[in-house]
């Protein structure tokens, strides 16, 4: 710096002839003087963790995990703690130091990124710093001592240096928020008044910042009300709560694949066409097998009250059915009709899906491994035997057209396998000819002249009576 | 007891009668004696019939036991604290009937002390005990409304007036002059006078369908239909040595059946035939055959239950219109050249026959066309169906046949089921049931499985006498792919596995194994999303406990505590093997396909076998990759002998397959090397700071407490370091088969046995020769490693130490440490103490960095983790131990998938018990 020493020790009320220790919750912070010169002085917050303690407070799932020797939430907890009336901006002593812009430069030797390597620039370069990013390897600590060849491993650990002349206060304010949004995790319980403490500390700058939602969002660990709430102080206008609960949502890689298609949707619908097809109105018992969160239930309840007479989801996961039945008796609380949600799955015989007139099973094949398909069909078209079965599948031609997917990579990395055109009718021919059944395939969502449509849908009808 | 009068009494008679109760009551008064026997099937519902005071309550008592009779009284009492309180029938009749059937569900005689006078109270029990295929009788005390007026006097609480029991009465007699019971399907009803009461005998008969005390052995037959030639060919193959001779000198070829006669000795070995029904029809000696059939019968060597056809012929023969079609015109040709007299006998033979038969103390049931669990035993017409034709789904297929319904894919009985009715190219076990009807008269086979044995014997047919609506074998047409139906693996039903469900492993003497609900839960998603098709999967390894933890200052774990609690455990014969540090991995394998479909069930396009991961995934996600492995051991078993050596198709291997970065490599690089990365630059970065500090000008007491931090980061460091290196040796780059290294160290079953009897040693002899074999083709992939070991016997002196030494080195070699067994791979267990754990791991210091974390040796964490528990995991290690050691042995006991696939699941389950993930 090219300060002096003594002015960022009236600024840090932390005197330079001094090591000092203060106990925080998991961890002690030292504060002391690497360097101290005309020309630079370093102020170091050392964080000493006590990772059995760290692991058994925070109910780490993991017992090696990088929390004890990261910059995470706990650095900004602290921070807070060692470093309060600094990032206030108040200098008791010498009061004119507190807003005056001096050269600095925040060094942090590990953080972790959650996502990609650009946000690094994209969150600190907006404040007017500098960022210099380099990712952690062993081999650049002992050469040789690495693995990240054979594990085919891209660190998410970098050494990160900011740089800019600002004041000290502002600096500490923009490390306190955004290192816990570079980590994108928080040690503590986030509640309501963290979206107070996130106005106190970037009211000021957060607004203009271009990646503001994202900030939000991370640093109030993903909570829609909170996220809106922050959204709204921060705008002082009402907002659209529809789009930040859809903005909120994790995406997971096929959602953001086939988001530009709103592909889930045009499935969706397009599924609840057939069903109109086949039942024209009249009353009729229908089970989604593989039901997940319900979604396809619920949109059938509100387009078919009227005409049914059972309802009924199954699902391998216990947790999401649970999610599921929340959603369904909280949209749906005075059915008059029969709703079951049912933990199971196709690979096992099961006598509780059978005698309904509708089954389907939207985008649930390919999760199945390829071998364990002949028993799934022999239980639902064998020994169940719906009048009507929906089967959709993604087609894999149509890959070719979803930017940023790697030829033979899938659109989900659960997906067991995704079918051609081809390979989905062969499987429907053989359906069809063991069981008894007629078929129809069709395409969903945008039909390309060469690869199809994205999704393809088979409408099996029963020929025993 | 019966007091007669006939005539109504006087009030002051009553009132005398009450007086001197108890002198009446002495039996000397009372010596009127009639003996009559009532004879009832041992398995049925007895409706004791008669009003109140009739003495219901006291006969129950003298011939049935206290839980077979249910009493309306009692019931009445149970739901409302009044045994006569009439405003509680709905309640009453309630329980009442909730009792029934559960007693008849589990096909127990049942009486039903009520006064059962009312013919709608009858039908409802008569319905009831129908709905279980269980015969109803009634046993009604006729006595007088006067005795029954009198003794309802002398009791107290029956204080209800006589007009109760004036329209009992009336309903009683109403019901005898409306022959009511007929009516309501009351099989037998028997009468008892007020005289007959006190000395009635009641005889309980077996059900004709009893027949568990013959034990065999048996051989059963499936359809012959009118087949004579090979059914006598196929019977003195069996060694029944048949002699068919004729009064005539013609050639017994050609006579009618009425010439024949058929000398039967018993067999050798006293074995008998069972008949599967369906002699006749379609066939060129149809006569002939039931002839055979009721010679042998009548010689008691045989039995015999009645077939859909031979019902039909006996229709016909007592002139019920019946079609003329699928084969009964020819059997009615050839009866033209029959006697009379031997029609009516073949006649009323047929006739005679009984639907179902219940052998060997219920191991063993037959029928016709096969028997569901709960229709075992059991009569009724729906029971007597069944047998004959099973039952169809009311679809026709392609050929216009009825579509029957599988119920062997459903059946979990505890009996073996043996039918035929259904002509099969290739006969196969489905769930403990077996279909032999080979279609002998379709030009196919005649075949017979003995029991106990479970081997079969086939006569193939002469010629096709009658060709098939649909063909025998799937079609196949040149050139293209069959299609095949596949669902043998989906013979496992949901309720196989959901929900609470204990579990009898027969290691150390037969403990139950309890799996919870929630951990089923758990385990079906893993199952189900994940595992490898069930009929590969006949095995999951268990859990392993680590040693007590050291009381060396530096070490938390040591092999001088896996020393101890062997000795301590009564055994010193130990081998220690080195650990690999790979993944644990399955590999069932089989010699050819031909094997792998006859003995898994497998489809030919399944392979050799599979391997697969501790929680059953499919090791690899190339499948090429998965075949070329597979084929490879195959191969190599194989060459070495090993398939010929153990006499079996087939082996299931436990083994450990390096690299762990084969099958590791997220885990590793997410859980490891990331933390490594953390660790190094975290702590490497602090520590260069306080270094730099250190050079500054500092107060005393600052300097002081920055030498200690300063201290304590460099060891955080050398921790971190050291951390980086300890799992660095179980990484190397492989791709393909190349890079890759298997070791097996368990050869755990073959075919006809589970090799948990025989010590580490012959185990590592069986690997060390699977080892050599792949050294002699030099050309193919170097995959099979041995595992390095040492055998100790800790009562030698010095040998703990050379354990101790073996250990350090492989630590010092990098390598994972060691696991602890018994030599003897299982240690019997006398009564109830607890089993010893069939091994214990003792891991590098090293090696525990990547467990416990970097800096796990530091005095102060180090202190914290010696406290760590080792109960809920030894537990959790015996259990999945005697759960795996099952699987195996119903596996090679032919048991039926889902009996396999049950102690499998369960081992998943217990995984999902809470416990420490780092022991």
């Amino acid at each position: 710096m090219d300060n002096p020493a003594d002015e960022l020790g009236y600024l840090l009320y932390k005197h330079p002839a001094k090591f000092q220790s203060f106990e925080l919750n998991y961890c002690t912070a030292h504060c002391f003087y690497a360097q101290v010169s005309q020309e630079r002085t370093t102020f170091c917050l050392l964080l000493d963790t006590d990772p059995m303690a760290l692991n058994k407070n925070l109910a780490l799932q993991n017992f090696v995990n990088d929390r004890p020797y990261v910059a995470s939430s706990l650095m900004s907890v602290a921070i807070g703690r060692t470093l309060k009336s600094a990032m206030k901006g108040v200098c008791k002593d010498r009061p004119e130091l507190g807003d005056k812009e001096i050269a600095l430069q925040a060094h942090l030797p590990c953080i972790h990124l959650a996502g990609n390597p650009a946000l690094l620039k994209e969150l600190f370069q907006p404040l007017g710093y500098t960022v210099e990013a380099n990712p952690l390897y062993l081999d650049d600590i002992e050469p040789g001592l690495g693995n990240s060849e054979i594990l085919d491993w891209r660190s998410t650990y970098y050494s990160l240096t900011i740089s800019a002349t600002t004041t000290v206060s502002r600096m500490l304010k923009h490390l306190y928020v955004l290192i816990p949004v570079l980590d994108n995790q928080k040690h503590y319980y986030v509640g309501k008044d963290e979206v107070e403490l996130l106005m106190s500390r970037a009211s000021d700058w957060l607004a203009e910042h271009p990646l503001k939602d994202l900030i939000i969002r991370r640093y109030l660990a993903h909570k829609s009300h909170l996220t809106q709430e922050a959204q709204a102080l921060l705008a002082h206008a009402d907002i659209d709560p529809q789009k930040f609960e859809e903005q909120s949502k994790k995406a997971s890689k096929e959602d953001i694949l086939e988001k530009p298609l709103s592909l889930n949707q045009k499935r969706l619908d397009a599924v609840l066409d057939q069903i109109q097809a086949i039942t024209n109105g009249a009353r009729f018992k229908l089970i989604d097998l593989g039901c997940g969160e319900g979604k396809l239930l619920n949109l059938i309840v509100e387009r078919y009250r009227h005409s049914l007479d059972r309802l009924a989801g199954l699902d391998a996961t216990v947790s999401i059915l649970e999610r599921a039945n929340r959603t369904l008796t909280r949209k749906h609380p005075n059915q008059d009709w029969q709703l079951d949600l049912m933990h199971g799955s196709l690979t096992y015989r099961d006598r509780r899906i059978s005698g309904f007139d509708i089954a389907t099973c939207i985008e649930v094949i390919e999760h199945i491994d390829e071998s364990r398909l002949d028993a799934f069909a022999s239980n639902l078209f064998g020994a169940a035997r719906p009048k009507t079965v929906i089967v959709t599948t993604p087609n894999r031609e149509y890959n070719v057209l979803f930017a940023g997917l790697n030829p033979n990579q899938m659109r989900h990395a659960d997906h067991r396998f995704e079918w051609t055109r081809k390979e989905f009718t062969a499987w429907t021919d053989k359906i069809c000819k063991i069981y008894g059944y007629s078929c129809s395939i069709e395409p969903v969502g945008d039909v390309d002249t060469t690869y199809g449509a994205p999704t393809q849908m088979a409408v099996f009808v029963s020929q025993k009576v | 007891m019966s007091i007669p009068l006939t005539v109504r009494p006087p009030r002051w008679l009553f009132l005398f009668l009450k007086k001197f109760k108890d002198v009446l009551m002495q039996e000397k008064y009372l010596d009127y004696k009639t003996q009559k026997t009532i004879k009832i099937p041992a398995l049925s519902l007895v409706l004791l019939v008669g009003i109140s005071g009739s003495g219901k309550s006291t006969f129950a008592a003298r011939h049935f036991n206290q839980w077979e009779t249910v009493s309306s009284d009692r019931c009445r009492g149970m739901v409302s604290n009044d045994e006569n309180s009439l405003d509680c029938n709905a309640a009453a009749f309630g329980l009442l009937e909730q009792i029934v059937s559960w007693r008849l569900a589990r096909g127990l005689l049942t009486v039903v002390d009520a006064t059962n006078v009312q013919s709608e109270a009858r039908k409802k029990l008569v319905d009831l005990a129908t709905s279980y295929d269980v015969l109803t009788c009634a046993i009604v005390l006729d006595v007088s409304e006067a005795t029954c007026q009198a003794r309802n006097l002398l009791r107290p609480d029956r204080d209800f007036g006589p007009h109760v029991i004036r329209t009992q009465r009336r309903q009683l007699m109403s019901s005898i002059r409306g022959r009511m019971f007929d009516k309501e399907r009351i099989k037998q009803v028997n009468f008892l006078k007020e005289t007959e009461i006190d000395d009635a005998i009641i005889q309980r008969t077996p059900l004709f369908n009893d027949k568990r005390h013959e034990t065999g052995p048996f051989d059963l037959i499936g359809d012959i239909h009118g087949c004579f030639d090979e059914a006598i060919d196929l019977l003195n193959q069996l060694g029944y040595g048949v002699e068919v001779s004729t009064v005539s000198s013609a050639d017994p070829a050609r006579l009618p059946a009425h010439q024949l006669s058929f000398k039967c000795s018993p067999h050798p070995q006293g074995r008998r035939v069972i008949f599967l029904g369906d002699l006749v029809d379609r066939g060129p000696k149809s006569p002939h055959v039931v002839a055979l059939v009721k010679a042998m019968v009548e010689a008691g060597l045989a039995f015999c239950v009645p077939g859909n056809h031979d019902v039909k012929l006996v229709k016909k023969l007592n002139g019920r219109d019946v079609r003329m079609t699928h084969g009964l015109p020819e059997t009615m040709e050839q009866l033209e050249a029959e006697t009379p007299e031997f029609v009516a006998q073949i006649k009323k033979f047929l006739d005679g026959l009984t639907g179902h038969l219940v052998l060997d103390d219920g191991r063993l049931v037959v029928a016709h066309a096969g028997m569901k669990a709960e229709y075992q035993g059991r009569a009724s017409s729906r029971v007597r169906q069944f047998g004959l034709y099973g039952e169809t789904t009311g679809e026709t297929d392609e050929y216009g046949l009825p579509v029957r319904y599988n119920w062997a894919q459903d059946y979990r009985g505890k009996a073996m089921v043996v039918y035929g009715h259904v002509p099969t190219h290739k006969i196969e076990w489905i769930n403990n049931t077996l279909c032999i009807d080979t279609g002998c008269v379709f030009g196919g086979s005649l075949t017979a499985l003995r029991y106990p044995e479970k081997e079969t014997l086939s006569i193939p047919a002469r010629k096709t006498y009658y060709e098939p609506v649909k063909p025998l074998a799937p079609p196949q047409k040149q050139g293209q792919e069959p299609v095949i139906k596949d669902d043998r693996d989906a013979s496992l039903d949901i309720q196989d596995v959901a929900g609470k469900r204990v579990i009898e492993a027969r290691l150390y003497g037969g403990k139950k194994i309890t799996i919870r609900e929630a951990h089923a839960t758990a385990a079906l998603e893993i199952m189900s999303r994940f595992a490898v098709d069930p009929r590969w999967l006949v095995y999951l390894p268990p859990t392993m406990s680590p040693c007590e933890t050291s009381n060396l200052p530096d070490y938390l774990e040591h092999p001088s505590q896996a020393f101890e609690y062997f000795l301590k455990n009564g055994i010193s014969r130990i081998i220690c093997e080195k650990k690999h540090m790979g993944s644990r991995a399955i590999v069932v394998v089989a010699r050819d396909v031909a094997s792998a479909t006859k003995h898994f069930g497998t489809t030919p396009q399944m392979g050799l076998g599979s391997i697969f991961t501790r929680t059953g995934r499919q090791f690899f996600n190339d499948d090429a990759l998965q075949f070329t492995f597979v084929n490879h051991i195959s191969q190599m078993l194989g060459a070495s002998g090993l398939f010929d050596e153990l006499s079996t198709d087939w082996l299931v291997l436990d083994c450990e397959l390096l690299p762990w970065s084969a099958k590791a490599k997220e885990l590793i690089a997410n859980q490891f090397e990331g933390v490594a990365v953390a660790a190094t630059a975290g702590t490497g970065g602090a520590l260069q700071k306080l270094q730099d500090a250190g050079t500054r000008m500092l107060d005393d007491a600052s300097r002081i407490e920055l030498a200690k931090i300063r201290e304590r980061f460099a060891q955080r460091y050398d921790a971190s370091i050291k951390m980086a290196a300890a799992y660095k040796p179980y990484l190397w780059a492989s791709s393909g088969m190349s890079g890759l290294k298997l070791a097996p160290f368990h050869f755990l079953a073959s075919q006809g046995a589970v090799h948990f009897d025989k010590g580490h040693d012959w185990h590592l002899s069986m690997a060390s020769k699977l080892v050599s074999a792949q050294r002699s083709h030099l050309d193919g992939p170097d995959l099979l490693i041995e595992t390095d070991h040492l055998m100790l016997d800790l009562e030698i002196d010095g040998d703990a130490a050379r354990g101790i030494a073996y250990w350090m080195d492989l630590c010092a070699q990098g390598h994972e440490g060691m696991v602890v067994k018994p030599m003897s791979f299982v240690e019997p267990v006398e009564g109830d103490e607890q089993p010893v754990q069939p091994a214990l791991k003792v891991r590098a210091r090293e090696y525990l960095r990547i467990i416990y974390g970097p800096e796990y040796l530091m005095p102060h964490n180090l202190d914290k983790l010696k406290m760590r528990r080792l109960n809920t995991k030894r537990n959790l290690a015996l259990r999945e131990f005697a759960l795996g050691h099952e699987a195996l042995c119903r596996f090679v006991e032919g048991q039926p998938l889902y009996r396999v696939h049950q102690c499998v699941f369960g081992i998943l389950a217990l995984e999902s018990e809470p416990v420490d993930p780092r022991l």
